[in-house]
């Protein structure tokens, strides 16, 4: 059985495309286009998350992604993924320290005085989740108000430029196992140029958990810790803050400042276990991270990192400990993509299933004589 | 932002994109139809054809390896690619008149993309005169074609046929001279059928 | 290395000068740049740079995800016939901004004309940096948690006064 050509759905998709544009601007006389500053600031969680799950730290694309997919993460995600895959790879940056990072917010649940202290920074945690409805009728006057006074009335010149880890401490204390040399010296998996070929190594796991999508990592690690698994992770840090890329100059080889990134970076702290070969037991840990100020998913994936490192370890007791359920099924491209294409046209596999259904029917009549009517 | 090239600097047209776009579709051309001669003068701007050829296919993920000395040190990073031993090479350029001196990458048999390209400058590609006559038979040839090669070792071609013996495995070649290219990808055929001067070159 | 009008170190260009409007840095540029003949070392391009972190964990390193980069590398020979080189990469999609920091890089590092100008426009660009820090100080200042108050008598109340 041949495909059946399908012919005359073009004036229909582009008259579908063309309804999509005045869905978005529909609103008419009354409205302002959206800005791409308007989108990075005031959907400032929306924005981190998109260049997360793309994948690429391109704060002005990610505002335009947002734009142009009417707020659809998914669809907004693909953009930007499906924008990178277009750009040539030029470098390959050498590995960057994460504790040079210009942190905005950092705070423990294991220790309250945490080496350099806790700072909430920006936060929801508090937030009472009641409706503010003086934000109804906003005016703008009102808006540019708040950010002037705020930096008008907070100045703090005491503060350190970056901060010790809290990890760092707990290992010196000899509670933590120690830093595996030989894994530092790792080339990494590059998820962008390798297909993930079971098993992979943690870089790969970290990788594709770093650009996954929030919900569904989300929900893997909440299966975890609801009890389809046993971290009991305490987190140790958590922290969001701006990363300084460093490139070496093409002339002196020597490390230059070339932008920086935001990102959230969190350890867990979790069940310690008698080592095997009789060493010394020490907690055991996860390690979470992503683009953008994200603590769900960077929480998320510090639990799956613990989860998966047991599987990998000792085989996986439940599905967040299998590296292939969770890693393949993570990606908001990739499910949302296989997800979607179920709505494409479908004709001659599903006249197919009918034509066996039918025949399988028949048998079924022949052997069955007269059942039906009974 | 800012868009226009505000140095005003000279850049020779081999780097640009547009020709790299232009003479990647002849590249195309010239694999997709063994013995055809496609003829770049009009891109080059006094940049031999193997500079062009590499310029267009080369960037900084895959590895070339200068096996004859034929570039200069600027090149490279303009090239961009990694300068490689000539066995582990991606793409590997080569003097056609000098001998062999190394084993290309054949590919595997799941990856035969995995092989080696050769860039192999001749002193000369022509439809009817030259040292070697060679017939071609195979995918992208009507029948037969026959083309001549000036200034190229005959082990070349003999070991060329060798290494692509056992497809998929093999290597695709790009012959060069000084403003023409031709492709002779690993599925086609060649025959010597006729060969003279060969003696000058040994 | 005959730098003197730049105090600012190298390896900070960068993020001072894409503090400042371009227009700014250009008509530097466009002012000297005809002292010059300009070639490419390397070919202006913009494209995508890998980050590459370690895990703080296990200090095991994996790639967090990519970034724009645009990067030039140019050469100017001025009448006389020297050579002075200058490159720039940076977290962009423009290679033509990168080609005008290359410059700026030519000039700072070797005293050309202009780099004075060229070096205020850096420690302008420096102190832009130097307040944006000012304001992520003030958003950890303005929320550091007093733990000590938990340790007091009246815990209760002076926690609502901290409030």
């Amino acid at each position: 059985m041949g495909y059946v050509a399908i012919k005359g759905g073009g004036k229909a998709i582009s008259g579908a495309e063309k309804l999509l544009e005045f869905v978005r601007t529909r609103q008419g006389q009354s409205a302002e286009p959206l800005d791409l500053d308007t989108i990075e600031n005031q959907l400032y969680f929306l924005h981190s998350r998109i260049m997360s799950e793309g994948g690429l730290f391109h704060p002005k694309l990610a505002s335009l992604a947002i734009k142009q997919s009417l707020g659809d993460t998914l669809e907004a995600s693909f953009a930007l993924r499906a924008y990178r895959s277009t750009k040539p790879r030029l470098v390959e940056s050498p590995v960057l320290d994460t504790s040079s990072m210009r942190v905005i917010r950092r705070i423990s649940a294991s220790f309250k005085d945490i080496p350099g202290g806790q700072m909430l920074g920006a936060s929801s945690d508090y937030a009472l989740r009641l409706m503010r409805t003086e934000l109804l009728d906003e005016s703008p006057e009102a808006f540019k108000a708040v950010a002037a006074k705020w930096l008008d009335e907070n100045r703090h010149d005491d503060i350190p430029d970056t901060f010790p880890k809290v990890l760092d401490a707990l290992r010196e204390e000899g509670l933590l196992p120690p830093v595996d040399e030989a894994a530092a010296e790792k080339k990494p998996f590059d998820i962008t140029r390798e297909p993930l070929v079971f098993p992979v190594p943690r870089s790969a796991a970290l990788s594709t958990m770093a650009r996954s999508e929030t919900g569904s990592i989300l929900a893997i690690a909440y299966s975890n810790m609801r009890g389809y698994g046993d971290i009991h992770p305490t987190v140790a840090e958590l922290r969001v803050g701006y990363l300084p890329v460093m490139l070496p100059h093409p002339i002196t080889g020597e490390l230059i400042e070339v932008g920086e990134v935001l990102m959230t970076e969190c350890e867990v702290v979790a069940m310690y276990e008698d080592e095997e070969d009789g060493g010394k037991p020490t907690f055991s840990l996860g390690y979470g991270a992503c683009f953008g100020h994200n603590e769900v998913k960077a929480i998320s994936m510090s639990i799956l990192d613990r989860a998966l490192q047991s599987g990998m370890k000792n085989g996986p007791t439940n599905p967040s400990e299998d590296p292939e359920f969770v890693l393949l099924h993570i990606d908001g491209i990739d499910s949302m993509g296989f997800c979607t294409h179920y709505k494409m046209p479908h004709y001659v596999t599903f006249q197919s299933d009918m034509d066996r259904l039918r025949t399988t029917q028949d048998k079924h009549d022949d052997k069955n004589p007269g059942a039906d009517n009974a | 932002m800012l868009k226009q090239d505000l140095l005003g600097a000279h850049v020779n047209p081999i780097w640009l994109a547009d020709t790299q776009q232009a003479l990647f579709n002849s590249l195309m051309q010239a694999l997709s139809r063994p013995g055809q001669l496609e003829n770049w003068t009009k891109w080059l701007e006094n940049s031999p054809v193997y500079l062009a050829v590499l310029a267009t296919l080369l960037d900084g993920e895959v590895s070339l390896a200068d096996v004859d000395g034929l570039l200069k040190d600027d090149h490279w990073p303009l090239l961009q690619a990694q300068n490689v031993h000539s066995e582990q090479a991606h793409y590997a350029l080569c003097d056609g008149a000098k001998a062999i001196s190394f084993q290309p990458k054949l590919g595997t048999l799941s990856s035969p993309d995995f092989a080696t390209t050769i860039i192999l400058k001749v002193s000369k590609l022509d439809t009817h005169h030259g040292d070697i006559r060679l017939k071609l038979t195979g995918p992208g040839v009507n029948g037969e074609t026959q083309v001549s090669v000036s200034g190229i070792d005959q082990a070349w071609l003999e070991q060329r046929n060798e290494w692509c013996s056992a497809f998929p495995l093999g290597i695709d070649c790009i012959l060069v001279d000084d403003t023409q290219i031709m492709g002779l990808p690993r599925t086609t055929k060649i025959e010597l059928i006729e060969t003279t001067q060969n003696e000058d070159l040994n | 290395m005959n730098r003197t009008c730049c105090k600012i170190p190298r390896s900070l260009w960068i993020r001072a000068l894409k503090l400042v409007p371009v227009d700014e840095v250009k008509a530097v540029i466009d002012s000297v740049i005809h002292e010059y003949d300009v070639s490419y070392k390397s070919i202006p391009q913009s494209g995508l740079g890998v980050l590459q972190t370690k895990d703080t964990a296990m200090h095991e390193p994996y790639f967090l995800g990519e970034i724009p980069i645009a990067t030039s590398w140019v050469a100017l020979t001025d009448k006389q016939g020297n050579t002075f080189e200058g490159a720039a990469q940076l977290m962009d999609d423009d290679e033509n901004l990168a080609s005008l920091f290359a410059v700026c890089d030519a000039i700072l590092e070797n005293d050309l004309m202009a780099c004075c100008k060229l070096a205020d426009l850096v420690e302008m660009g420096d102190f832009q940096f130097k307040k944006e820090a000012l304001t992520r100080k003030a958003m950890l200042g303005s929320t550091a948690v007093d733990f000590s108050l938990l340790g007091a008598t009246n815990e209760e109340n002076k926690e609502d006064k901290s409030a």
